[in-house]
C-alpha cells in the first residue's frame, strides 16, 4: 500500500462517494432556509400595515412634518429583544411636490429606529400620503417606510 | 492485490449505503419538523388573522358560545381596537379559555397570550395567561389604536 488511495477503483468510488454526499448535504441546507423569503415579507407587510395605519390613525404622521419626536418614540418602541430577527424601520419624509418633480428629491426629515441607520438592499418599501390641513406645514406630504429584518 | 481491490469496494459500497441511510433519515426528520414548524405558523396566523378583525357577528361577546370566531377590531382593516372586545375577550378566557382558543381556531392543546400596550403612556391590556418559559413559542406582532393611542399589540402561542 502506497497511499490511502492506490486503486483506479478506490479513487472513482471516493469520487462518487464525495460527490453524493455534497449534492445530498446541499439539498439538506437549501430546506434549513427557513422562514421562507415570503412567510417573512408577508409577517413584515402586517407588522409595517399596523405600525403605518396606526400611526396615521393616531397623527404621529401628520406631526412628524412638524417635529419627529413622537415617530421616533414610536421607532424606539419596536422590540430589539424579541424572539427572532428584529424588525428596522427607517423613514423619509417628502414635501409631494419636491418628491414627484425631482428626480433625486431631499427628504424633509430622516428618522429611524435606533441602530437601523443604513438601510439594507432587502428592505421592503411602503409609501403612505398625509395632508396636514393647519400651518404650520400645510400641504400634501409623502412618507416613505423602509423595513428590513436585521 | 485483486481480493483487497475486492474487500475495498464491498467496504466501500457499504459505506455508501450507511452514509445514504444516515442522510435520508435526516432529510426526513428535518422535512418533518420543517412541516411542524408550518403547521404552527398557519395556526398563528389563523388566530393573529382572527385578532386582526372585528369578529364575527361583530357583537360577538353578546353570545360567544353561537360566535363563529372572536376579533378585536372595531372594523376590518382599521386596525383600532374596541375596548370592549377586548375587556370581554380577558375576561372570558379566566372563566373559559377553552373556547377562546376554540374561537380563534387555536388547538386545544396549545395556549395564547396576547399584550396591548401603549406606546405613549402606561395603559395596557393582556389577555389570557403569559408564558411561564419561551422555548417553542410562536410570536406575532403589530401595531395598533388602543384607546385613541398608538400601541404595540403581541400575540404569543405556544404548546
Amino acid at each position: 500500500m502506497k497511499g490511502f488511495a492506490y486503486s483506479l477503483d478506490l479513487m472513482l468510488a471516493t469520487s462518487i462517494l464525495i460527490f453524493l454526499a455534497t449534492v445530498y448535504f446541499s439539498l439538506s441546507l437549501e430546506q434549513l432556509n427557513y422562514p421562507s423569503y415570503e412567510r417573512k415579507a408577508y409577517m413584515l407587510d402586517e407588522y409595517m400595515l399596523g405600525f403605518i395605519t396606526s400611526a396615521e390613525k393616531t397623527s404621529v404622521l401628520n406631526e412628524s412634518v412638524v417635529t419627529q419626536t413622537e415617530l421616533q418614540n414610536a421607532l424606539n418602541s419596536i422590540s430589539s429583544t424579541r424572539q427572532g430577527p428584529i424588525i428596522c424601520i427607517y423613514v423619509e419624509i417628502y414635501n409631494s411636490t419636491e418628491f414627484y418633480s425631482s428626480s433625486s428629491p431631499t427628504p424633509l426629515a430622516t428618522v429611524y429606529k435606533p441602530g437601523c441607520s443604513s438601510i439594507e438592499e432587502n428592505a421592503r418599501v411602503y409609501y403612505r400620503h398625509v395632508y396636514r390641513e393647519y400651518d404650520p406645514g400645510s400641504g400634501y406630504y409623502v412618507f416613505k417606510f423602509y423595513a428590513w429584518y436585521k | 492485490m485483486e481480493v483487497v481491490d475486492v474487500i475495498l469496494s464491498v467496504t466501500t459500497a457499504f459505506f455508501i449505503i450507511i452514509l445514504f441511510s444516515t442522510l435520508t433519515y435526516e432529510q426526513g426528520m428535518l422535512t418533518f419538523k420543517i412541516d411542524q414548524y408550518e403547521n404552527k405558523m398557519q395556526t398563528a396566523d389563523k388566530a393573529f388573522e382572527s385578532l386582526l378583525s372585528p369578529g364575527l357577528p361583530e357583537y360577538w361577546y353578546v353570545d360567544p358560545e353561537s360566535a363563529s370566531y372572536f376579533g378585536l377590531l372595531q372594523e376590518n382593516y382599521g386596525y383600532e381596537l374596541d375596548t370592549t372586545k377586548v375587556s370581554n375577550l380577558s375576561s372570558l378566557c379566566n372563566s373559559n379559555e377553552d373556547l377562546v382558543k376554540q374561537k380563534l381556531f387555536i388547538p386545544s392543546d396549545y395556549h395564547i397570550y396576547v399584550y396591548i400596550h401603549n406606546i405613549f403612556s402606561s395603559n395596557s391590556a393582556s389577555i389570557c395567561s403569559p408564558p411561564t418559559s419561551q422555548s417553542n413559542e410562536f410570536i406575532r406582532e403589530t401595531y395598533v389604536v388602543y384607546n385613541g393611542e398608538m400601541a404595540s399589540m403581541t400575540m404569543v402561542m405556544w404548546k
